[in-house]
């Protein structure tokens, strides 16, 4: 392979990794913290993706769309959490799962009220390229992932370093606990769905210009968040790191070799050795009280 | 609160009526036809674009006396772009509403789960989105261009206009397959080889390694038969790589006026292959063009399938008219060799293969999504399909 092919395969591996990270960091999040899978991240991101569309539709730039997306997927988080989702959490059964998943069926039939079916397009706002170590390559897919490692330093900051850090891994580690010692379990819980819906629309706004944007866009991307969660493990930030980098890993690595079909099956049947092997995933344990979240 | 949410399942609950046709107050049994669109799921939408054709081309027919002296009534099924609901809605549609014919599909999967159905039921079926017809079945009728009809002018045209060696990177299903066999005849006898061949599983978002070794293998053509928004995606990533600066990017069906709304800066310029523009200048186009703008307002041009599915609604009734009767069998046969006019020219049913001979154009793809007629190819028939 010459030298700036691998150079670029190696980028492209990369580029995916920090993609399905992103993607999926909101969905880990929420359901590391909260016990709720969010059926909705899709539609979340897919939000996000349409929000960008709106903007530069009105004649907005694409980095207005960009900052705004975030804002916006955020306020509907925290509508879905203050309308429903927070009357559901004491029962421990299929209640969240049921009500995300009314919401995403919800969310892409108004978008698609709200826009037609018809697939949008959002211009690519850095077309150019850029050498890196001897290859050029695409300068929006390196902003993309250099905002992707920014975002993802900031979250592993946020959980690690802050007050709002120590009182969210003392609610997962033992919600009740927490709750005598005076954290405001409820807020938490809100803060952190609210935070889950931003970077799903903050994953939306990003790749929407390397995508078609269509209400049915955050199903077809959904799949491989929950693989990334899944085989990451469940209840922790770095599970949702290191499920999003041996899936992104293993998918480019296989089909820079292999026929991509071939490469997705090998991916497929990793993540149900993974699950076999490992039941709560590579990075997962026993339970969050034995050790730190991170 | 409560008012929002009793609103939003309001909204939820209404939503498949509005999808549903209504009753039309009309004396007399109507003429029952069914039309099978997706109208969820991932190319929902198609399923509105089928229904407004066919509600244009009802409308025109029942304000002119309707077909028989019947008022027209339009039956819709969700076919999900899938199998099985497919044939589930063509066993309702031809069952319990007993309509005369059925319209419409558009994937392949569809088409040939409605197949069986509307064999064993007796009744034709017209089919309206390109693909890979395989003919002689007494009830089945193609509208839609097979690959051969698209490719064997553009093929040459490729070779002489864009290059010799073409990179074939294609949905991995069946039609995509066939079309690049068909592509691979057209341009050996020229000179032109295909650079390399992949197929890529439908749902794939992320094309990066993939564009990485096509551009590695420097070919003069990169030709996408991605399907659906995978096509989308591949398009605007294989730009973001820069690939067209350094080849010639071009795709089909993925440039054509169904898509131009997702892909506008990438098509813009571009030439592509088809049966249909709605700059084509005749009477019956222009007319359906300007009712078809004012009443739905598309986002885009209107594209192929509304035409195709405009002209099927019309196929039913001359044949109708011909056979002076509803009787599935005699609208087949009714149907052979019958030549209608449509907004992109005559078409012809085959009288052997049921395939529609129907002209092919090369279209230059201008801002605004202008799809001009480039060259006129003329009617092109399918000397693959032989039925004896």
């Amino acid at each position: 392979m010459e030298y700036e092919v691998f150079i670029k395969q190696i980028l492209n591996g990369f580029s995916l990794v920090l993609f399905i990270t992103l993607f999926s960091l909101g969905l880990s999040i929420i359901f590391g913290m909260m016990d709720v899978i969010n059926i909705a991240h899709g539609e979340l991101f897919m939000m996000g993706a349409y929000t960008v569309y709106a903007v530069t539709a009105a004649g907005g730039s694409f980095w207005l769309g960009l900052a705004l997306a975030p804002l916006a997927v955020a306020l509907v988080g925290l509508g879905m959490e203050r309308t429903i989702l927070r009357h559901l959490y004491h029962r421990r059964d299929l209640s969240t799962l049921l009500a995300t998943w009314g919401f995403s069926v919800f969310f892409r039939e108004a978008i698609q009220v709200l826009f037609t079916r018809e697939p949008k397009s959002v211009a690519n706002p850095l077309a150019g390229s850029v050498v890196v170590l001897g290859a050029t390559y695409s300068a929006y897919r390196l902003f993309v992932m250099a905002t992707a490692v920014l975002v993802i330093a900031a979250v592993l900051v946020l959980f690690l370093k802050t007050n709002f850090g120590v009182l969210a891994r003392a609610t997962i580690q033992n919600g009740e606990m927490a709750a005598v010692l005076g954290i405001n379990v409820p807020r938490m819980y809100q803060w952190t769905f609210v935070l889950g819906s931003a970077l799903a629309g903050l994953a939306g706004a990003l790749l929407a210009p390397l995508n078609a944007v269509i209400p049915a866009m955050g199903v077809e991307f959904v799949g491989r968040a929950f693989f990334a969660v899944v085989v990451g493990g469940l209840g922790t930030i770095t599970g949702a790191l290191g499920g999003g980098l041996i899936i992104g890993e293993a998918e480019s690595l296989f089909s820079i070799f292999l026929l991509p079909t071939v490469a997705q099956i090998l991916v497929f049947v990793m993540v149900i050795v993974v699950i076999l092997v490992r039941p709560r995933g590579v990075f997962g344990r026993r339970s969050a009280l034995e050790h730190q979240v991170m | 609160m409560r008012v929002l949410r009793s609103l939003g399942i309001l909204l939820v609950a209404l939503l498949p009526s509005v999808l549903a046709v209504g009753p039309r107050a009309w004396a007399g049994e109507p003429f029952k036809l069914g039309l099978l669109a997706p109208m969820s799921g991932v190319s929902s939408h198609y399923g509105p674009i089928l229904k407004n054709s066919a509600d244009l081309a009802i409308e025109e027919i029942n304000a002119a006396g309707g077909i028989l002296g019947r008022p027209v009534r339009l039956y819709v099924e969700d076919d999900k772009f899938s199998a099985a609901p497919a044939a589930e809605g063509a066993k309702n549609l031809l069952g319990k509403e007993e309509v005369a014919a059925l319209i419409g599909t558009i994937s392949s999967a569809s088409t040939q789960a409605v197949i069986p159905v509307a064999t064993r039921a007796k009744r034709p079926f017209m089919y309206v989105i390109q693909g890979e017809y395989k003919g002689c079945n007494p009830y089945i009728f193609a509208l839609g261009p097979t690959p051969y009809q698209q490719v064997k002018f553009w093929g040459p045209w490729m070779v002489k206009n864009l290059g010799k060696s073409i990179y074939m990177i294609g949905s991995d299903y069946v039609f995509p397959r066939e079309l690049n066999a068909e592509i691979k005849k057209t341009i050996e006898p020229l000179g032109g080889k295909a650079a390399g061949e992949e197929y890529i599983a439908l749902g794939t978002k992320d094309f990066s390694t993939i564009l990485t070794r096509v551009e590695a293998a420097r070919p003069e053509v990169l030709l996408s038969s991605m399907v659906g928004s995978d096509a989308i995606s591949f398009l605007k990533q294989a730009h973001e790589f820069g690939l067209h600066k350094k080849m010639k990017v071009t795709a089909l069906p993925s440039l054509n006026s169904a898509y131009y709304p997702a892909v506008k800066e990438i098509a813009d310029g571009k030439y592509t292959v088809g049966v249909y523009s709605d700059e084509l200048d005749n009477p019956l186009n222009r007319r359906f063009v300007q009712k078809y703008k004012e009443r739905f307002k598309p986002a885009g041009p209107v594209v192929e399938v509304a035409s195709v599915t405009y002209t099927a609604v019309y196929m039913v009734k001359a044949a109708a008219e011909k056979a002076k009767s509803l009787d599935g069998d005699k609208l087949a046969q009714a149907l052979k060799g019958l030549t209608v006019d449509s907004p992109a020219g005559k078409m012809t049913i085959d009288p052997k293969t049921h395939l529609a001979t129907q002209y092919v154009y090369l279209f230059h793809i201008e801002p605004g999504g202008r799809y001009r007629i480039a060259e006129n190819f003329g009617p092109v028939e399918d000397p693959n399909i032989k039925c004896s």
